[in-house]
Parts: structure tokens; sequence; C-alpha cells
């Protein structure tokens, strides 16, 4: 790196303001990215299948086949994770698995199933309900439960049980726009504890053996 | 906090692994402790150990007022790659009052993953150093989403940047700062 930067005429040039929001690490984007996908892929494939269109039916098999590959990702994903927990993790394996921890590889599997049996509608209710059951579960337990998020999926699950199509992409832009809204800062500040709350947290799983 | 990770840091310095970059995390800790003096003495222990706080030591520099020093050791680490230089050199400039020159290096080194919030501090600073308080307000409001508890000095920043520019979520902000503190 040379130590001598070529000068720069503002720092409010558009480059220098997109090279500060987006010139991160890679590993940035691979967090990023399947987060989105995780939602798209499933969401286009379900909408899709709605419309009963033979022109979307190319765009239905590839997103379908995707959504397979992603669910059985996940599944074996966890059953690394318990191999190498119950293999690796003596002080972890010690403790018994949570369903709420092992939900996400559950609903994974389920789908994958459903998927590999044709029933899409079976794979929307596990990736779409049981996703919304989990995100209420743990949001309860951790304190974090969002109300607005919780009516938005069991309303989306209800749209698609009476197949309104429209309801479905509305709902599911909304979920999207939810998702990436920057004006839930306030909300995001008061779900996360104050710095001393947040050190007497980590020194108690220490003690606990976990940290 | 940076009290209970000395202690921390001692209790464990009985291990090898502990021990090889225990200079490192002591010039780290210091340096949240605002002991600049401190890491100047940490050089020798480093220099023994074959652990490096050049970095640390061009920030101390810096904020000692030894401006020369603390760029001479800046460029330096910089021009050999060490971890975190470009930040460091960031800093130095930020202390001598170069802001421009400062987020140019800030921006360089944004890159690396785990310094991501505090070089969204620092950015935060210097832009407001600059006067460009929504700048400011956009690099405040990324670090307080990244770091995992509500950090009172981010909050309250944000809030002094979001009235400047007449965002109506600053009495919001300023508010959740005195509860977070």
């Amino acid at each position: 790196m040379d130590a001598e930067p070529k000068r720069s005429p503002d720092h409010n040039a558009l480059w220098r303001k997109l090279r500060r929001r987006y010139a991160q690490h890679p590993v940035w984007l691979l967090s990023w990215l399947p987060s989105r996908l995780s939602f798209l892929v499933p969401a286009l494939c379900m909408i899709a299948w709605m419309l009963k269109d033979s022109g979307w039916q190319w765009l239905f098999d590839f997103l379908r086949d995707l959504w397979l590959l992603r669910s059985i990702g996940g599944l074996l994903f966890g059953l690394f994770f318990l191999w190498v927990r119950g293999r690796y993790g003596k002080r972890l394996a010690a403790r018994p698995l949570s369903l709420l921890a092992a939900l996400p590889y559950v609903i994974c599997g389920l789908t994958a199933l459903a998927l590999l049996q044709g029933r899409i509608d079976l794979a929307v209710y596990a990736t779409f309900g049981l996703t919304a059951l989990y995100r209420i579960w743990h949001g309860r337990q951790e304190e974090q439960f969002n109300p607005g998020a919780a009516i938005i999926d069991v309303a989306l699950i209800a749209a698609f049980a009476l197949n309104a199509v429209w309801a479905v992409v509305a709902l599911l832009a909304l979920h999207l726009f939810r998702q990436t809204a920057s004006s839930g800062l306030q909300e995001e500040i008061r779900q996360k504890p104050g710095q001393m709350e947040y050190v007497h947290r980590a020194r108690e799983q220490c003690a606990a053996g976990g940290g | 906090m940076w009290e209970d990770a000395l202690t921390e840091l001692k209790r464990q310095s009985y291990s090898p692994m502990v021990k090889r970059v225990q200079a490192q995390w002591l010039a780290r800790i210091y340096l949240g402790m605002k002991n600049y003096t401190a890491i100047l003495d940490l050089e020798d222990q480093a220099r023994r150990e074959g652990c490096d706080i050049q970095t640390f030591l061009a920030v101390a520099h810096a904020r000692l007022g030894h401006h020369a020093t603390a760029l001479r050791m800046a460029k330096e680490a910089v021009r050999v790659r060490r971890q975190g230089a470009a930040i460091a050199l960031g800093h130095v400039y930020f202390e001598a009052g170069e802001y421009e020159e400062a987020l140019l290096w800030y921006e360089r080194g944004a890159h690396h993953l785990l310094q991501r919030m505090d070089v969204l501090r620092a950015m935060g600073k210097t832009l407001m150093a600059l006067g460009d308080y929504r700048e400011a307000a956009w690099a405040y409001e990324q670090a307080v989403r990244l770091t995992p508890f509500a950090r009172g000095e981010d909050l309250r920043q944000l809030a002094e940047c979001l009235y400047r520019i007449g965002d109506r979520r600053a009495s919001e902000v300023e508010a959740l700062a005195e509860e977070k503190a």
C-alpha cells in the first residue's frame, strides 16, 4: 500500500460516498447475500406457483430447484453442526440442545422433504409458517418480540391459504421493505442491551461455561 | 469495562498463547483507557516477545502530541502492510487536524472486518470535524447498528448530527442515549 494516497478533491464525491458504504470485507457479502436470497427464492417460487401460468413454469422449476438446494444445504449444515457439537463441544454436548436452536434445521429438513414430494404448499407452510413461529418464539425469549413482523407473517400465511395472489405479493413486498428499511433505527436501539447489561450477560455466559 | 479486560488478561497471562500476543492486547486496552504513556512503556516488552504494536505506538504518539514520530511510525506500518496500519495513519492525521487526509485513510482501512465499527466511529468523528453532519450521521448510524450493545457515546454523537441536519429522530435518539447510559 502506498503511504502517500492520491489527493481526492472532495470527501463528498459520489465514489467516496460509495466507497465508505460498500468497500467492505467480502465476508460481509457472504452474510448479506444468503440472507436476502433465502427469503427471495422461496417468495418468488411461491408467487410463480400461485400464478399457475404455463408461461412462468420455467421460472417456477428453476426457483424450486434453488429452494431445494438451499434447504438441503441448510439441513446438511445442521447435521454437521450436531456432529461437531457431539464430537468436539464436550461442554456444549453435556447440555441438551433446545428445540429453538434446532428449529431452523428442522424447517430446512421439512421444506426439502415437501419439495422432493412436489408439495409446494407444504414447503411454503414449513418455510414461512414455521419460520414465523420461530421468530415469535425467539423474539419472546430474547425480549425482542416484534408484533408488526408477526402480524405480517400470519397475514402472509393466511393469504397463501386463501390463494390470494396479490395479497401475498403485497405482503412479501412489505416484508422485504421492513427488512431493508432504515427507519427502524430507534426500535433497533431499544432492542439492544446497554453496555453494562451486555457485559453482565457476557460474564454470566462465561460463568455458565458457554463463553 | 477496560479495567475488566485488563484484569482478565492478567489472569490468563500464564497461557503461552496469551503471552505471545499480550503486549498487543495490553496496548489495545491501554488505548481504550486513554493511557498513552503506558503504551509507550510496552515497546521494549513487545520487542522482547516478538509482538508487533507499531500501529498502537503510532496512535499513542499522535495522541500525546508527538506528531512527527507518530507520522513516521504509521507510514512505516502502512509501507510494510501491518494489520490496521491504514486506520492508525488515519488517527495520526486526525490528531494533526488533517481531517480530509484522515478520512482517506479510514476509507482505505474500512474493509477490515473486525475494525469496521471503530472505523465507522472514526469516520463519523472526522466528518463532524469537517462539518458534514449528514455523512457523519450515516457513519454513526451504521456504527450503532453494528455494535451488539447500545453505546451511549455513539448515540449522543448520532443525536448531535441528527439535530444539525434537522432530522426529527434526534430527540428520540438523545433520550435513548440517556436511557441506555
